[in-house]
């Protein structure tokens, strides 16, 4: 898995890419230990680049959903597509997080 | 895949050329691939990559470097070979020895033997699915619904057996470290 982030207006966006499955846990911790400084009142988690997601990848969404309720941030998903897409409604994130298109 | 398999007793195996021979014999004469190791005749076929193997030679074995590259993992849909074997001191066989039977009669099997180092840092799942549509085993249309089923039961089995992670309860980043 890849990233790129961008902070502004009290908005962070993290642009994903690639694969997100178990073996990037320690790319996902250091992302949000990258971001919080930002204090940002809302992340937006941009998928549309990510290919594939395991539960594992859906777990560390969560993860990043619980770290945003700590620093009261907004987590919001967009722009899941495909195989990305199905994972997310098959496991009912639209009742979990903002999902944005 | 093309036809014309070895007789039993003769084999031809394809072998990553940075493997040393003493380990290569060591794997062969553990029993790991081949029950009674003592009554096979091996020849290797070495190569750099999977590439520079002939595409249409079969190959009883492979034998993968240790710490498996991409590279060597795209051997999978490469090579007319129906099983792989990462050459590490790191792996168990078990009772997963012999991995091939001396009575074989199964047809259409793959099999992928890796280390856990490796497994965990390779896209196991989508190349041994990719491999069995390139093999015409499974069908395209449900390729990527097979490809999310083997990749939860390979990442539960590495997570969960190899690693012996125990994620019940409350998750957290730690718990990956």
């Amino acid at each position: 898995m890849n990233y790129k982030t961008e902070s502004e207006n009290g908005t962070t966006t993290v642009q994903l890419s690639g694969r997100f499955t178990f073996g990037d846990h320690s790319s996902f911790r250091k992302l949000i230990e990258e971001i919080r400084p930002y204090g940002s009142k809302t992340c937006v988690l941009d998928v549309a680049g990510v290919e594939f997601i395991d539960s594992a990848g859906l777990g560390m969404l969560l993860l990043a959903r619980d770290e945003g309720e700590r620093t009261n941030t907004a987590v919001v998903i967009r722009g899941a597509r495909g195989q990305v897409k199905r994972m997310l409604e098959v496991a009912r994130f639209d009742t979990l997080f903002k999902l944005e298109d | 895949m093309a036809a014309g398999k070895e007789s039993r007793m003769n084999h031809t195996i394809a072998v990553a050329q940075s493997l040393v021979q003493d380990d290569i014999d060591a794997l062969l004469a553990s029993g790991a691939i081949w029950e009674f190791p003592n009554n096979i005749s091996v020849k290797n076929a070495v190569a750099q990559t999977p590439e520079d193997f002939s595409h249409g030679s079969y190959f009883s074995a492979c034998l993968l470097p240790t710490d498996t590259s991409r590279e060597w993992l795209g051997g999978l849909t490469r090579l007319n070979c129906e099983t792989f074997v990462e050459c590490s001191s790191e792996i168990d066989f078990a009772d997963l020895a012999p991995l091939i039977p001396t009575h074989d009669k199964s047809k259409n099997t793959l099999s992928v033997c890796l280390s856990t180092r490796s497994a965990y840092y390779l896209p196991v799942a989508r190349k041994f699915v990719t491999a069995l549509r390139h093999r015409g085993l499974i069908d395209e249309k449900i390729a990527a619904t097979v490809e999310m089923a083997v990749q939860e039961a390979f990442a539960n089995s590495l997570i969960h057996g190899n690693l012996e992670l125990d994620t019940s309860g409350h998750l957290s980043m730690d718990s990956f470290t």
